[in-house]
């Protein structure tokens, strides 16, 4: 930095007494005196303010007129001031979305860590959600027992037309497949054995594992995924044994499509990533447990649920009693049930609540 | 009562059903990293997080794409744990954050946008951290500093003084007395030729707020016992609080201390006294209506107690027509005495004549206000001193009246102290201004809009308004941190001011880091030992040379010091 010091002339500030200071740069300064001697007159109403407005004064016209008109400290002459950032004891945050994560921008990389390099799982079996990329496909096939024989398949819709059936074979397949047999075009009158309202295949290729093989699987599996948007590779020897590949982001077992994690998937400020009952607020209104059991040390039995509590109500938890008995303990503090006990009472609380 | 009025009783805000609580549509869910889905990351503390990210092994692939943004996250979180907010979660609102956490985040953040060459200004970072983690805010703010930035820190604490390459001394008094630098340099220079500073001569240990020769006997049938406290953190204990003592409830960040004392302790007396909030804008302060609720099983004693007050640093009020005079009631008293002046009674002057908020004595132009905002449409409203009145507020008329020479609006410019010596023969006045003035307050303006009081003159004001009122008998005094903003010499103030009130009755109970004010009680709880789940214990109670062998207990480790024991 060209000046090494932030000089300050004659600065009157409130109580500030025509002061000069010299503050060097890149270092840590500590401003002290009694409470009202005028530190933060120096360090906010001088120095933070001067800054400030300099750094508006330095905007645009257009974009000054929103800005407050900063009015100049009281000061002769300040110099080497840096761009000014103040930090103070305020939380002005009133806004019910923003989290420590989002400000601190935590939140904001994870989104992105997670749309990289999440992983995602079939939400009914489990399984890993992914795509089958060519080349993956490929190192999986070649890995397969040597010698063994297998059809690469692809699925046409059924009923299939005759416009599509036609155009298959104007690009040089020549076979249909299903249930294991093989169905020429060059000898319609087989065609005519196709039962069309079930699954119906065409055969891409017939592979036997060996040899140099890798850029022929991968040219078949690229134009089954061109065609269909996945391959089939069935076993010659066995018809149970297959394996299906996909270039859609869907779960191999149930089929079930998924979207491909993307950063705003992970937002909850926006409609893409925000629960749809509650827009991302992570509350709706409803009833309120901490009024319904204003104080979970006691037992139900001794009116932890306090609208049971009235006379009108008692009702509700003499049916709890009868339909819960011996699944939940009655004579024990409500914070002390297990979760599977809770429940049971949360929805008896549901149904007096409608 | 109709059962739909009723069932609305119970109606409030509820955790959504559909996503518990954690915001985001179930296929967000669905994408795991490390076995956890956003939302169960999202749910860890800070120090749980940071290892969470510090132990993830990403594949050669991932780490290709990903690894800048694995790397920007760990330094993140690396800062928010090194500003000692480890106890907070990810998904914590931001709302719900005292001005001290929200201040350190923001400092966190700062350090991470690793910007160079700017000038960070910031304001008493160390309130709110207990002594342990004052060590760590100033390694972040030396951190910052190596970056190439120049810091600018307004702070009364011993250790970041230390640590301080340049100290600015203001002084020597305040207000009037003030606004001089009394000293420039470095640490060593202040501590060996402060050259009369009181700050210096507080470090170098010349000046020094001494540990009290005996401490106030504890009478054991005069508490109030807490029982099962469970409010946040707390493990269900039993609290007990001494009364007509100095009670200070210490800990480290996220211990608990605030749960204990706001939420059980005051809501409690609230709830048991159903008082609708002690003192209007104390309650007003707090964003819920709803009826205070019981965070304990049962408060034994209460009946000890009368009422209870909360002292915070919130603003006395926010228009500028409030001051200290008229929050502690003194200006009624002196338009008295502007009303009894023999030219006052020939014209048949009231005392709301001399008021500047009511129709009758004040100016009209600017309605007493002694500016005018004048509108200037795209820019900044311009305020512009009253042509009639030229910014005395009031009509000539009453500006004529004078006493010993001086009229109402002169009176408005004096001094506290100023004041004090001018209504010599006034007791109803100089009793209330003397009370500004015995808890350092002397400097202030009598007619100082409150909307330019500092947090800490706010909070004391209050204690002089409460001081003003004379019934401390039987009366729970509150405070959240009095020494925010404090210099040690207004510290031994402030502890004047709390023997005052303890002497008429009344009982003080201090949220507390300051080990000036910890040495000082007559009894000590320490909550923790640790911040966040890992708290809500009390280590130890009791008188502080008792915690300060306690091993158990950090705040023990730094009163042994302070005791020197």
């Amino acid at each position: 930095m060209s000046q090494e010091y932030l000089e300050i002339r004659g600065a009157r500030v409130h109580n500030l007494k025509n002061v000069h200071l010299r503050l060097p740069h890149n270092r840590l300064i500590v401003i002290t005196g009694v409470s009202g001697s005028g530190k933060s007159s120096l360090a906010f109403d001088t120095v933070y303010a001067e800054g400030q407005r300099r750094y508006v004064e330095s905007m645009s016209a257009y974009a000054r007129q929103f800005l407050e008109r900063i009015t100049k400290p009281d000061v002769d002459e300040i110099e080497g001031i840096a761009p000014p950032i103040a930090i103070r004891q305020k939380n002005t945050t009133r806004n019910p979305r923003s989290t420590v994560a989002t400000a601190t921008e935590v939140y904001d990389f994870m989104r992105l860590l997670f749309a990289r390099a999440g992983r995602t799982f079939c939400s009914r079996c489990g399984a890993r959600v992914k795509k089958d990329s060519v080349d993956e496909v490929a190192a999986q096939i070649l890995a397969l027992p040597a010698g063994s024989r297998w059809y690469v398949l692809f699925p046409i819709a059924t009923p299939a037309s005759k416009d599509r059936l036609f155009d298959l074979r104007k690009k040089g397949f020549n076979r249909l497949f299903q249930q294991g047999r093989t169905f020429e075009f060059s000898t319609p009158e087989s065609l005519l054995e196709i039962d069309f309202s079930k699954p119906l295949f065409v055969l891409a290729d017939r592979i036997a594992i060996g040899g140099d093989l890798r850029q022929r699987v991968v040219d078949t599996v690229e134009s089954c995924y061109r065609e269909a948007g996945e391959a089939l590779f069935q076993s010659a020897e066995s018809e149970a044994l297959e394996l299906r590949c996909s270039e859609k982001f869907e779960c191999k077992t149930c089929r079930i499509g998924y979207e491909e994690p993307e950063p705003r998937l992970f937002s909850f400020n926006s409609p893409f990533g925000a629960c749809p009952k509650c827009q991302g607020f992570g509350n709706v209104m409803d009833y309120d447990l901490s009024r319904v059991i204003p104080d979970p040390t006691l037992t139900l039995e001794h009116g932890a649920i306090e609208p049971w509590t009235k006379p009108a109500y008692r009702k509700f938890l003499e049916r709890l009693k009868r339909t819960a008995a011996g699944k939940v303990r009655f004579a024990a503090p409500y914070r002390e049930l297990t979760p599977a006990e809770r429940e049971i009472v949360m929805r008896e609380v549901q149904r007096f609540f409608e | 009562m109709h059962v739909r009025v009723f069932l609305s009783r119970y109606r409030g805000y509820a955790t959504c059903p559909e996503c518990a609580g954690g915001r985001l549509r179930r296929e967000a869910l669905n994408v795991r990293l490390g076995g956890k889905n956003i939302g169960e990351v999202a749910a860890l503390s800070l120090e749980q997080a940071r290892a969470f990210f510090d132990l993830l092994e990403l594949s050669p692939e991932e780490t290709a794409i990903a690894q800048k943004v694995l790397d920007e996250i760990q330094r993140r979180l690396r800062f928010l744990n090194d500003v000692g907010l480890e106890y907070l979660t990810l998904d914590r609102l931001a709302s719900t954050l005292s001005g001290g956490e929200a201040q350190r985040i923001q400092l966190a953040t700062s350090l991470g946008s690793r910007l160079v060459g700017a000038c960070y200004v910031l304001d008493e970072p160390s309130i709110g951290l207990h002594s342990r983690d004052t060590g760590r805010l100033i390694r972040i703010l030396e951190e910052l500093r190596d970056l190439g930035n120049t810091i600018l820190v307004v702070e009364h604490d011993r250790d970041v003084m230390h640590a301080a390459d340049y100290i600015v001394d203001l002084g020597p008094g305040a207000g009037e007395n003030g606004g001089q630098v009394v000293f420039a340099g470095d640490y060593d220079q202040l501590t060996s030729n402060g050259g009369g500073s009181l700050t210096g001569r507080y470090l170098t240990g010349e000046m020094k707020i001494p540990v009290p020769e005996g401490r106030r006997k504890i009478d054991r049938k005069q508490q109030v016992r807490f029982l099962g406290a469970f409010a946040h953190n707390l493990k269900a204990i039993d609290v007990a609080i001494p009364l007509h003592a100095l009670v200070v409830v210490t800990g480290v960040s996220g211990s608990g201390k605030s749960s204990l004392v706001h939420d059980v302790i005051y809501q409690g007396f609230r709830a048991q006294h159903n008082q609708p909030g002690a003192f209007g804008e104390d309650a007003a302060e707090g964003q819920d209506d709803n009826a205070p609720r019981l965070e304990c099983r049962r408060i034994e004693g209460a009946n000890l107690v009368q009422q209870v007050i909360l002292v915070d640093q919130s603003p006395i009020g926010r228009t500028p027509r409030s001051n200290p005079i008229t929050y502690i009631k003194a200006f009624d008293a002196i338009r008295e005495v502007f009303a009894s002046m023999p030219e006052a009674r020939k014209r048949n002057y009231s005392p709301g004549h001399f008021s500047f908020n009511i129709p009758g004595g004040r100016c009209e132009t600017c309605q007493g206000d002694g500016t005018v905002t004048v509108e200037m449409q795209f820019l900044a409203d311009v305020e512009l001193v009253c042509e009639d009145c030229k910014g005395k507020r009031y009509k000539s008329s009453i500006l004529d009246i004078r006493y010993q020479g001086r009229n109402v609006h002169d009176v408005l410019q004096m001094t506290v102290r100023e004041g004090l010596a001018f209504f010599g023969s006034h007791h109803k006045v100089t009793h209330k201004l003397k009370l500004l003035a015995d808890i350092g307050l002397g400097y202030l303006r009598l007619g100082q809009s409150a909307t330019t009081l500092s947090g800490g003159e706010a909070q004391r004001v209050k204690l002089a308004a409460h001081l003003a009122q004379a019934r401390c008998d039987r009366t729970l005094y509150i405070f959240d941190e009095p020494t925010t903003g404090l210099h040690f010499d207004d510290i031994a103030k402030l502890l004047a001011a709390f023997r005052k009130l303890i002497a008429s009755g009344g009982s003080v109970l201090v949220i507390e880091h300051n080990l000036d004010v910890i040495k000082t009680a007559d009894w000590v709880i320490d909550l923790g030992p640790e911040g966040g789940d890992g708290g809500g214990r009390i280590v130890v109670e009791g008188t502080p040379e008792e915690v300060a062998v306690c091993e158990a207990s950090y705040t023990g480790r730094f009163l042994r010091a302070a005791l020197k024991i």
